[in-house]
């Protein structure tokens, strides 16, 4: 038996080896990254809002469009799928900037959905967009979920930007997404050493900016993947940009 | 650099350490631990305009625990198994390096409530109705699981040993899940 004060002593002595120093300039981009996204989620309804309404106007036909195929039932489909006819959107900060993709995940809330959306944060002059991920309900109405953008340099610098890990939010889980910029006709992650590939899609806006997502029926469950990679057509790796998976 | 960013850092300068090893005595990890300290300082600094001005260290403290009791991502928790390993004999135990790491493993054997009632208890100094709102739960509640862990880590209290033990041996053969 010891007594609480050994207890107390116990818990607060130096553990045997050093624990590591915190970076805080990292913790600051990180921190950023995550203001951005609840300014961006803040007025999230009112995007929902008006997304429905513009939806309503443009009618449902844009919605309505299959989930990609998946050969194999791992590789997921090319970089040419799945995008939708988007209405012509101007960017309003909350509005999506280009097509609106559909991941073919579907939640309670609706099927989850991938948009740029605009960025203008003071603090980090070489982002203009970010990605949103979303659900649509059956009536075409978006609501926005998270959102990640690039925090430091340039949002269309060689590589990946904004990876956001699965997150929970109003108990729905989103998962894990991103945007590589460059010719990336192949994202994959790691799993256990496992290779899991990503679904893609081309931004609408700018086919040089690839939205991805790792779907969870690929995953085993309950893990995330690490190591991203991208590859082009030709299968050479790409640069790897900032590949960390953000959180919170 | 901005007046509020500055200091952020010096708050994280100050805190991060202490921060740090209260996650490693929930976790008992020192990597997933450092992984989670980052992340209560970068939710605090996320909130940081609102919290600047209140009790930061409460906020990253409150943001740590319910990161770490939240944990789905937290694989080491399901290895805790209600049995407390065997104390090494002799020597003072804060002193003893074998007396730290016993006290690491013996924390792994408690369920992640426990940990995180001895934690804010012990190594916070957290009365009970402080440690009863930060984890959201009443204060009878903390009180009951602070009996459990204390017994399972073989800590005398001024409660009857025999009671203590009766509680621990009850609490491990139910098999509580983590």
């Amino acid at each position: 038996m010891m007594d609480l004060d050994t207890l107390r002593s116990g818990l607060r002595a130096a553990p045997g080896q050093p624990l590591g120093a915190v970076d805080i300039e990292h913790v600051m981009a990180r921190g950023r990254r995550l203001r951005v996204r609840r300014r961006l989620l803040a007025s999230g309804g009112a995007a929902a809002l008006a997304a429905a309404v513009l939806a309503a106007s443009a009618g449902s036909s844009w919605l309505a469009q299959p989930r990609p195929a998946v050969p194999g039932g791992t590789a997921p489909p090319s970089s040419a799928a799945p995008s939708l006819a988007a209405p012509s959107w101007a960017a309003q900060g909350q509005d999506p900037v280009g097509a609106v993709v559909p991941t073919g995940i579907r939640l309670r809330g609706g099927e989850v959905v991938l948009y740029a959306v605009a960025v203008g944060e003071p603090s980090v002059p070489g982002v203009h967009f970010g990605v949103m991920a979303g659900q649509m309900d059956a009536d075409g109405r978006l609501t926005a979920r998270v959102a990640s953008n690039e925090v430091t340099g340039s949002d269309r610098a060689a590589g990946f930007h904004a990876v956001q890990a699965a997150t929970e939010v109003d108990g729905v889980w989103m998962p894990e997404f991103g945007y590589y910029a460059g010719p990336a006709a192949k994202i994959s992650g790691s799993v256990g050493g496992q290779v899991i590939r990503a679904r893609q899609a081309r931004w609408s806006q700018d086919p040089g900016v690839v939205l991805f997502w790792f779907d969870p029926a690929d995953l085993p469950a309950g893990k995330q993947p690490s190591r991203l990679s991208a590859f082009d057509a030709a299968g050479r790796a790409l640069p790897t940009g900032d590949a960390t998976a953000g959180h919170g | 650099m901005s007046r509020g960013d500055e200091e952020f850092v010096e708050f994280a300068r100050a805190s991060s350490g202490r921060l740090t090893h209260a996650a490693y005595l929930l976790i008992g990890d020192r990597h997933l631990a450092e992984d989670a300290a980052q992340t209560a300082l970068v939710r605090t600094y996320a909130a940081w305009s609102r919290v600047r001005r209140q009790d930061a260290y409460a906020y990253a403290r409150k943001v740590l625990v319910n990161h770490v009791t939240d944990g789905w991502r937290r694989p080491l928790r399901e290895r805790a198994s209600g049995e407390v390993p065997d104390r090494p004999a002799g020597g003072d135990l804060a002193d003893e390096v074998a007396g730290r790491q016993w006290l690491v493993e013996a924390l792994g054997a408690l369920s992640p409530r426990e940990r995180a009632v001895v934690v804010l208890r012990y190594f916070f100094d957290l009365p009970e109705t402080a440690v009863a709102s930060e984890l959201d739960v009443t204060v009878g509640t903390v009180k009951s699981t602070n009996f459990r862990a204390l017994a399972k880590l073989r800590v005398r209290t001024d409660r009857p040993v025999a009671s203590a033990r009766a509680a621990g041996d009850t609490t491990t053969s139910r098999g509580e899940r983590p």
